[in-house]
């Protein structure tokens, strides 16, 4: 509310300033700096980091922060989604498919000066991933079938992982941050993990092997960092200009909880780079010129926006509408009587996609094109729907039992857009005589009512997804533990669910990338012809960046900053 | 005078469970804890939940979970905060300052300027100063705080004048104390005055009347037909009995030292309770919750028995009650 209030006022004036000339605007050019490198990369955060432990990390902030500090074995090109190398030089996986030996590269240190050993890979997953007194959220990622990888260090440089069964996205997952066994060793043995490395710990404590170190911290006001003069880079990541990596001396970033003051900041040139929403993107385009910067457009973000349907047998809701949400025909009508275009005209400005499928478009490693597309056709809406044996009364729609079609819809308040598009949803619907009301819950209770008590009839939610598609596997799998539209592991129940349950349970042990390929291109087939989920539309991801910067691309998968040592600050700004 | 104080405290005591223990059980009803946000993450299973639910004993019985805590705290002990990773107290302990730093400065900014100009304003009610003060005041009043915070953060990106949110600068090492201390007080002030802004209507409103009030009060009449001296009658007569019903009101703004700056807070980015408690009701961090119900609870109290000191001394009626 008060966002949108703002935004408003804000455009009104910076329009009327726009437009009645400079008089009392700032305008900034740039000046070049001697050389592009030792510059200050700064930019804003909505919250605090909550913790400087990476095994303890849950939240974005926190995530985000660490990222700096901290590499894993692996990493993910921003641009095509491909494993590359990180602190593993290179790896070679066995014939039988279960073993990954990696070798780490040459002269690796944490920032404390101890080499890096196989011995610390083996510390992290062995005792503070693997261990049960240890909080970690991510350690459901790093098993196969419920049993942990046998990870053993081979000497110094190798260590061997080994999975009971080929595990096709162990690549990708072993990107997990890799910690110092001489410095956290101790409080594992205690038992005081947990709490180690808070954000109270003093900053020249924490130590990693990332771009940069740690050098203060104020609590809900700024985090700064500094190069790590022994970082060495990821094998093959080269700049182009000469110059020791990371380029830049130091990142600041502010804390500032209010995305308007984060927007203010970047206007007068505090901070270097936003990210903007589609609402915002023509107060900014007015603006980007006198203010030194440009917008980029990535196109369409990674984020998930659905509708799904109780199918649920044993759901305390009325049975003839289990019976409706259960029959494909139904399903379908209502993915043909959306207009996805006129979605993303009203909640996005214009600025998005529709999403076609499970995977998403920019994922370009999985995603199918070859899928079931639902243009927005009510006439055939009304077809599907006669064919299933609904019948139309005057303006309101009748199954064949005589019931009349209405819906409860729910979503979470937490979020404006969703609440709208629901809104959007409910008023397409209505030509075709079905009434749904809107229901926007708390996100807590909306949870406690879809995964406990099961009473939902449709649901519009988003749900975080990974690039690797088996990441999908606890959503699409009969017995997933977020099958949403049939949950409680009883086994698949339409031979299609069967196939689905097959073409998982093949795609996580294929390892040949052709072979996987196709096997989720098959599921991707199923699940826009099956539409348990009907995706709807996400808006493209936008960030401004000032004109200041150099290494900015922007890439499908990771922002506009391919690979952070490699952002420069080519010029600085005057205030003209 | 003595024991009415003692029997106060004790009172309080009583008062401080009954907040906690209510704050508790709602906590308890509503429905889903820390851990519910990650019960629709695909990526976390319901065994690592069910683990980590052990781990920060939310899995307990609800009344064996509140006698832990409150036996913890009778021991000093807060608790814990379960997505900061860190003890309730060390957090509350940071942001506390900082909130009491600028709802302090506020307070007394507004009642530093709306009580001598309301007296002043009083003795010619009615003239062109009093006139658009009362306007003044009006604006004061209907205009919402975070709005006018959202019009001062565009003064300080218009002007350049004040920093854009945040209470510090990220200031080199070598920056001397007076520097920081300059730098913090150039932050404040924007905050500060949108806060002072927000309750000066009000001040200004009800001391006015009060001070019309009692200049035409007989008393009043007879002091100045006495010959007293203007200062002793302005000083014992008239802003003694003026200020007794605001008395009340400050007990009340002491209690909301803690709580009243949230929006000015969240909008000016200034690290206070209200971003901290705001947060953590939302992710339901439970003890961090708890935390700053007690300290908020306390200091309102504290508030309210200091307003009833102070009216004690003031006012010979209240005095002659007891």
């Amino acid at each position: 509310m008060t966002v949108r209030l703002f935004v408003v006022l804000l455009l009104l004036v910076v329009s009327s300033c726009s437009r009645s000339g400079t008089s009392g605007e700032r305008v900034f050019s740039l000046v070049p700096r001697s050389s592009p490198l030792h510059g200050t990369l700064t930019f804003d955060l909505l919250s605090d980091p909550k913790t400087f432990n990476p095994a303890l990390a849950q939240e974005t902030t926190s995530t985000q922060v660490l990222g700096y500090l901290f590499r894993g074995l692996t990493r993910i090109s921003p641009y095509d989604g491909k494993i590359k190398p990180d602190l593993a030089a290179r790896w070679r996986v066995d014939t039988s498919g279960r073993r990954v030996t990696f070798t780490l590269g040459k002269g690796l240190r944490w920032s404390d000066g101890v080499p890096l050993t196989a011995h610390d890979v083996v510390f992290t997953f062995n005792r503070v991933y693997y261990n049960p007194a240890v909080a970690a959220a991510v350690r459901d990622i790093l098993m196969v079938d419920g049993k942990p990888f046998r990870v053993r260090a081979l000497d110094d440089r190798t260590v061997e992982f080994e999975t009971a069964k080929p595990f096709a996205p162990l690549l990708e997952e072993l990107g997990v941050e890799i910690l110092p066994e001489h410095l956290l060793a101790k409080a594992v043995d205690s038992g005081r993990f947990n709490t180690t490395w808070s954000v109270r710990t003093p900053p020249q404590e924490i130590v990693g092997t990332g771009p940069f170190r740690l050098e203060k911290y104020v609590p809900g006001q700024y985090i700064r960092f500094s190069r790590n003069p022994l970082y060495s880079p990821p094998p093959g990541l080269r700049g182009p200009i000469p110059g020791t990596l990371p380029y830049l001396d130091s990142v600041l970033l502010r804390i500032i909880p209010n995305q308007n003051s984060e927007l203010l900041r970047f206007l007068a040139g505090k901070s270097d780079l936003i990210s903007v929403s589609p609402s915002q993107v023509p107060v900014l385009s007015d603006a980007a010129k006198a203010r030194a910067f440009r917008l980029l457009i990535r196109g369409p973000s990674q984020a998930e926006i659905f509708l799904t349907f109780n199918e649920n047998p044993r759901a305390p809701i009325p049975p003839y509408k289990v019976d409706w949400f259960r029959n494909r025909l139904f399903r379908q009508a209502i993915a043909y009587a959306l207009d996805r275009k006129a979605m993303i005209n009203v909640i996005y400005n214009g600025l998005g996609a529709p999403v076609p499928g499970p995977v998403s478009p920019s994922n370009k490693e999985f995603f199918n094109p070859a899928v079931t597309r639902y243009h927005h056709d009510p006439e055939r809406a009304k077809r599907l729907l006669r064919e299933a044996g609904f019948r139309m009364k005057g303006k309101r729609l009748y199954d064949s039992h005589g019931h009349r079609v209405t819906i409860l819809l729910m979503t979470n308040t937490e979020s404006p857009e969703r609440i709208s598009m629901a809104q959007m949803v409910q008023a397409m619907v209505k030509p075709l005589g079905i009434r749904i009301r809107v229901v926007p819950l708390q996100f807590n209770m909306l949870s406690t009512m879809v995964l406990s008590s099961h009473q939902w009839e449709m649901l519009l939610f988003g749900l975080t997804g990974t690039l690797d598609p088996h990441g999908n596997a606890t959503v699409w799998r009969s017995n997933g533990f977020l099958h949403l539209w049939n949950p409680g592991g009883k086994g698949p129940s339409a031979p299609w669910e069967a196939e689905v349950d097959r073409l998982f349970d093949e795609g996580v042990v294929t390892l040949d990338p052709i072979k996987r390929k196709k096997i989720y291109d098959r599921w991707q087939e199923i699940a826009t012809w099956e539409v348990p989920m009907v995706d709807l539309v996400v808006p493209d991801a936008i960030t401004a960046v000032r004109l200041t910067l150099g290494g900015i691309h922007p890439t499908p998968l990771g922002g506009v900053i391919p690979h952070i040592s490699l952002v420069t600050q080519v010029s600085r700004l005057v205030l003209r | 005078m003595m024991r009415a104080v003692v029997l106060r405290v004790s009172h309080m005591g009583l008062v401080l469970l009954g907040i906690v223990f209510l704050s508790f059980v709602m906590m308890d009803f509503a429905p889903g804890d820390f851990l519910s946000q990650m019960a629709m993450n695909p990526q976390i299973s319901p065994r690592v939940i069910a683990s980590l639910k052990e781990q920060y004993g939310l899995g307990l019985p609800f009344f064996e979970q509140f006698l832990h805590w409150a036996r913890a705290l009778l021991h000093g002990d807060m608790g814990y905060s379960f997505s900061y990773h860190v003890p309730v107290s060390t957090l509350i302990g940071e942001r506390v300052p900082m909130t009491l730093l600028l709802t302090a400065t506020a307070v007394l900014i507004s009642w530093g300027t709306a009580l001598p100009l309301a007296v002043f304003g009083a003795r010619r009610a009615g003239g062109l100063f009093d006139r658009s003060l009362l306007s003044f005041s009006y604006l004061s009043i209907s205009v919402p705080s975070f709005f006018l915070a959202l019009l001062g953060l565009l003064l300080a990106e218009r002007t350049g004048w004040f920093p854009i949110g945040g209470a510090r600068s990220a200031l080199p090492a070598t920056a001397g104390s007076w520097d920081r201390i300059g730098d913090l007080l150039h932050h404040l002030i924007l905050p500060s005055l949108t806060l002072a802004l927000g309750s000066f209507g009000v001040l200004y409103r009800l001391m006015r009347s009060s001070v019309i009030e009692v200049i035409s009060q007989p008393f009043m009449t007879a002091a100045r037909g006495r010959g007293l001296r203007d200062r002793l009658i302005f000083w014992r007569y008239l802003f003694r009995n003026a200020v007794n019903p605001l008395v009340t009101l400050f007990g009340m703004e002491l209690g909301g030292l803690l709580s009243g700056a949230a929006f000015t807070e969240m909008i000016f980015g200034w690290p206070g309770m209200g971003r901290l408690m705001l947060h953590a009701v939302m992710t339901r961090d439970l003890y961090l919750v708890m935390g700053g119900v007690l300290m908020g609870a306390i200091l309102l109290l504290l508030g309210n028995l200091l307003a009833d000191l102070l009216l004690y001394l003031l006012d010979p009626r209240v005095r002659e009650g007891t």
